[in-house]
Formats: structure tokens, sequence, C-alpha cells
């Protein structure tokens, strides 16, 4: 019934430093529904942030650059990867007009995200007279709506952002980004800053404004309990690319690839008892120096010397479910043999 | 086992210009020899403002701390120094707390120096890389500096030094909260072995629930200044008995689809640690507050089998 509002296409993004390239983005693909949350789960330095900023246009520039692959908001395509200026320049005010109106964003520090000399209802305001052409009042009232959505009095309207706490500070950063009824939220870390308890009621609200506006959120987040309260699909991503995709259900109860596996050991639990923690040594692979095989390879509990060989093609194992793996290649015949998938998102 | 840390009616106030903030309120503890007290709470509740109290690194405005045995609140400076190497201190983010323009080697080498442990420069050397060898930080990066590693290392460098001294009590405040999952997983085991190994007593000092869980005997729950629940860890997660704790235990975003808790979503946020009222101060966010709640504050009371809560209502709310 709902079509994909957010679809990437092996996206690559490289960053072109003095240094030699940093690969932090190689060949990643993803959907996301109207309505949908998809949780990106990943160390520091996966390439998580990256791919929000290359969806929302904002790459650092010069270093920041599109290599190959497609972004798909609606069908059309807002990626450049041409270095022409002219076309960069285009695509510049294109994502622009995008920004705040059909794409919102929830940053992690909600008071470097906020004016901090302005009224936080005129920055609500900002938003909505900046996409719409609608008088001050009327954004004004519109603004006002929005401060009581998320559960802050509108006679707070002429309040600095000082005045509030964290959690206000988000939620008002929350009504920002929803002020134009987006297609797309991005929300990178939105509660990571906050208490539990703060962060239960940010989440709540988040939950229940999801089924009000149908955005397709994305969820970038370093906690697995997050995705798994929240998020409807849920992509791990290691070194640059997805190793393992697929429905909330598919990652929490049958996960596969053995990074997934290993982030689950890690996890002290709240339910079981563990005496000693499961931790792989070693560091993730330096995106300048990637290997040519599976990056996962150096610390992997399962490797083989087949892992030296290739760099696994992402694969899928179930419908919907895909794992990034040399041991699961195999399965992939016979989940084409048992029926086609009802996506695309293979890449071989 | 015996008491190693003794701390009673500790009050750490600072002057505001609003008032006075009390950020810790009327503390009383105390730890066993190769225990780990963890201690829990959101930003703002003075947790660390405990931990540095605790270590004078903040003069206690009162109260009485007792360390082996022995009255610390007040004695000097010079008598002071002579006590440090036995208390240390772990922080949250290594790269502050690391001076930026020494390598690894100065950086492990410098309590030592202070202390004047070793005579010669060898065996200073080598002390320091045989720290180096207990925390699990390879020797090639004895003379690298803190920017050059990533945070886990960074981590590891704080441990060496805080254990070069071979202390007897080391306070982490947040040693992993800064850290990605895998790593912080390997400190985690990291600290534990060394307790182990060198009869380490911890106090560690949080807001992560299922960390503290993980790796404490006991914890304290602190909300505004004050504990409002102290007992074994075991007993905590099995019976969590005053309702800001079982608030937060239930807040926690458990990663499992099948093990869903009820959410109890608490109104409202932290009030002011500034002049507080002599009522509990938890009752404005409290489901279950009632007028008694906003007229004296409860004490922390025994309710048997070692768990401590302070709720006026604690009885009836849990239906003991």
């Amino acid at each position: 019934m709902s079509e994909n509002v957010l679809e990437i296409k092996n996206l690559v993004v490289h960053y072109e430093t003095p240094d030699g390239v940093a690969e932090a983005v190689n060949d990643v693909s993803f959907t996301i529904k109207e309505g949908e949350t998809l949780g990106l789960v990943g160390e520091t330095g996966a390439g998580k942030t990256t791919i929000a900023l290359t969806i929302m246009g904002l790459l650092p520039k010069p270093a920041g650059h599109v290599i190959q692959g497609e972004i798909l908001l609606d069908g059309e395509n807002i990626v450049e990867t041409s270095r022409n200026r002219l076309k960069q320049r285009r695509n510049d005010r294109m994502m622009r007009k995008l920004r705040g109106s059909k794409i919102g964003m929830i940053f992690q520090d909600p008071m470097s995200a906020l004016n901090p000399v302005m009224y936080v209802g005129d920055q609500i305001a900002e938003v909505i007279r900046l996409h719409n052409k609608v008088s001050k009042t009327e954004a004004a009232k519109r603004a006002m709506e929005m401060m009581e959505l998320v559960g802050i009095p509108g006679m707070r309207y002429k309040d600095y952002p000082h005045q509030f706490s964290g959690g206000m500070k988000q939620r008002i950063v929350i009504a920002m980004a929803l002020a134009c009824n987006p297609r797309v939220l991005i929300a990178d870390e939105p509660t990571t800053a906050l208490d539990v308890t703060i962060q239960a009621q940010v989440l709540e609200l988040m939950n229940g404004l999801k089924s009000k506006f149908k955005t397709a959120t994305l969820m970038i987040t370093h906690d697995l309990g997050i995705v798994a309260e929240i998020c409807d699909k849920c992509a791990v991503m290691y070194a640059g690319q997805l190793v393992e995709y697929g429905t909330v259900e598919h990652i929490f109860n049958n996960p596969q690839h053995p990074y997934t596996l290993a982030l689950f050991a890690a996890l002290p639990s709240l339910d079981k008892d563990v005496d000693r923690l499961k931790s792989i040594s070693g560091l993730m692979s330096d995106p300048m120096n990637l290997p040519e095989y599976c990056s996962f390879y150096e610390r992997c509990d399962a490797r083989c010397e087949g892992c030296m060989k290739l760099d696994p093609p992402i694969t899928e194992i179930e419908p919907g479910h895909f794992v990034k793996c040399i041991h699961f290649m195999d399965k992939k015949q016979v989940a084409a043999t048992g029926g086609g998938s009802e996506h695309g998102e293979v890449t071989v | 086992m015996s008491e190693i840390l003794k701390v009673t009616h500790l009050k750490k106030y600072f002057p505001v210009p609003a008032g006075t903030l009390h950020a810790v309120d009327d503390v009383s503890f105390s730890m066993q020899y190769g225990e780990t007290l963890g201690v829990v709470g959101e930003s703002g509740c003075g947790k660390s403002t405990l931990g540095k109290t605790i270590l004078r690194l903040e003069a206690p405005t009162s109260g009485e701390i007792i360390f082996e045995g022995r009255d610390i609140t007040n004695i000097d400076d010079k008598e002071f120094k002579a006590l440090r190497p036995q208390m240390q201190m772990i922080f949250q983010d290594p790269l502050s707390s690391l001076n930026p323009r020494m390598s690894v080697s100065q950086q492990i080498a410098e309590p030592l120096r202070i202390y004047k442990v070793y005579k010669s420069k060898e065996e200073m050397e080598k002390r320091v890389l045989e720290l180096m060898d207990i925390v699990g930080l390879a020797r090639r990066y004895v003379d690298t500096y803190p920017h050059e590693l990533d945070g886990g290392r960074r981590q590891r460098i704080g441990i060496a030094r805080a254990l070069a001294l071979s202390p007897k009590l080391i306070v982490c405040d947040e040693p992993v909260s800064a850290l990605d999952v895998l790593i912080q997983a390997q400190i985690l085991n990291l600290l534990q072995d060394l307790q182990k190994e060198h009869k380490l007593s911890y106090m560690f000092i949080t807001h992560d629930l299922s960390v503290v869980k993980h790796i404490s005997n006991n914890i304290c729950v602190m909300y505004l200044g004050q504990i409002i629940e102290q007992c074994e860890t075991k007993e905590l997660f099995k019976n969590t008995l005053h309702p800001y704790a079982k608030a937060l235990l239930s807040a926690i975003p458990v990663p499992s689809l099948k093990h869903r808790r009820q959410k109890i979503l608490l109104k409202g946020e932290l009030a002011s640690p500034i002049n507080p009222k002599n009522a509990c101060r938890f009752a404005p966010r409290c489901l279950y507050a009632r007028e008694e709640c906003f007229a004296s504050a409860p004490e922390l009371v025994d309710v048997g089998n070692n768990h401590k809560v302070a709720c006026h209502f604690v009885k009836e709310i849990n239906g003991l």
C-alpha cells in the first residue's frame, strides 16, 4: 500500500583528504516506506552520520564526494555525482528548498541546533515562513500549535533556548523538524545527550508523532535498545557497509552476521546474569585503508580461508533479511528459488 | 571482609548566586574490601560530586569520610598526599583527563615520578612497560600521544595511571560512557580482571543501569543529592521498591523484542537542587505522591534484607 519514500541505491561516499581517500560509505542500499522507521546502528566511524549528511546534502565540502549511487526521495533523485560546478550548485539550491520542508532533521545536541538569541517560537515560525507563503501571524500560530503538539505550553513561545532543559530543547528541535510536515525525518542520535527517564519521554513522543505525520524516519543510534523500541527495520553498519539488514524481528530474533552477534554478546544484559562479557579484540578497519576482502575478517569468530579471497556481496537469506557474509552466499540460491523477493535491494 | 570506606552524613554544598546548591545532601554508605559499589542516577543528581568529595578533590561541607578506619575528612594536604596513592580515580573522557603534550610513557610515569617511587630511570621505565602489559596496551604505543590513539586505548592509559601507585580504592567516574559497546565490553572485562588480581575496591559511578548491574555487588540509586535506594545488586533488580528506581529501571530501552517492559513514564524533569525544601525531592514527579510527601523528607530506612529505601509509603506501594 505504501511506497518507498526514501530509497538509497548503491551509495558510495568518499572523503578526499591530503592524506588519502577515506572510503566512508561503500555501496549502501536501503529503503524506507511511509510511516516506517529504520534504525541505523554501528560503531563510531562506521559511516552512519555520513549517510545522514549525504541525504541532507550537507557533506562537508570540499572533502566529501558522492562517487556513485542514487538517493530517491519519492522517486526523484536528489544527489549529484557529477563534479561539474554548475550542476553542483543547482543541486545545492534544490537541497536548500528540500531541507526543512521535505526532509526534517533532529541532531544529537539540541543546544547547538538552536539559536541562543532567538525566541524558540520564532525559530519554529522561521522554518514555516521559509517554506510556505504564510503571514507572520499565521506562522506564529502554527508554531504555537507545533509546540503544544510536542508537549510544550504555547505560552513559552517567547522564551529563549537556555530557559529550557535538555529534554524540552530536544522537543523544540523535533517541533522544528516536523513543522513543515516532512516526508523524511533524519534523527541523528536524538536522545544520546538525554537522561534515561527523559529519553523515554522523548522516544514516546517520537513514536506518537510517527503515526500522526507518517514520516519515513531514519534513526541513527548506537543503542540497540532504542532500535528494539521504536524501529520497524534495522541496518547494521560496519566500515562503511551494511553487514546485516532486515526487519527488527530478523535482526533481534534471528541475527546472523558475526558482527551483529558480537554486538549483542557485548551488551551487559538486564535480564540475564553474565560473569564476563564477550568482546572481540581489535578495531574497525581504517576507512583510509580498507582490505580487498571482507572488512570484518580480522575480528571475526567465524572466519575461514575463503573470507580472504573476496569481499562478499550482501545476500538475501530470507525474504527481507540481508546478510553480508561469505557463509551465507550459498543460501542465496535457496532463497532465489524459493520465490523472488518483493524488495529489490540485493546488490551483487 | 571489613570496611575500606565508610561515609556518614556527607554533605557538599556549593554557594551559587541563587542560594545554596545541595549537590550531595546527607549521604551515608560503607564499602567492603574488594567490593564494587555502583552509584547510579541521572545527570545532576550529585554522583560525580560524591566521588570527588570522597577523594577530597572537593572539600566536604560536613559529614565524615573514614578510609581504612581513619577519619580523613579534615586532614591537611600534606597528610593527604601521603594517602593519595591508595585512592585513585578513572575519569569519563580520557582525552580531557590526559595531557595532550605527554607521550603514553610520560603519562603513566607521572604518578611514579611525583611520588618518587623509583630511584633509577630504568626501573621506572620497566614499571611503565609492566603497567602497559597489565592494562593490555601494546608496547609499541609507548611513545605515542593521546590524540593518536582511539578512545578504548586512551581509557587504558587512564587505567594504567590509576593503577601505577597500587591503590586500594578506585573511583571510576563513567569510565565506559564515551566508548562503543565492543570497546566498552573490553574495558569492563579489564576492570573486572584487575579487581580480582589486585584486590581493588571500585566505586563505579554511571548512569547506565545495565553496566552497573553487570559490574557491581551493591548499588546506590541517587536522586537530587540523596540516596533513595540502596541494596545488593540482585535484590535491586529483583525487588525494586522506590518509585523513582522503578521508573528508572523501566525506562531503559531493552535490546530485545521479547522482553518488552511496561514503561513507567515520569512527568516533568529533575527539580532544582538549589535551596530544596524539606520534603521528598522526588514527590513532584512521583505517581504516588500525597500531602505527607510534600511536608517532610523521608529517611533512608532498612525494610529488611539490608534493603534501604527513602520513601514514606514504600510499604503501601509495594504491599509489604
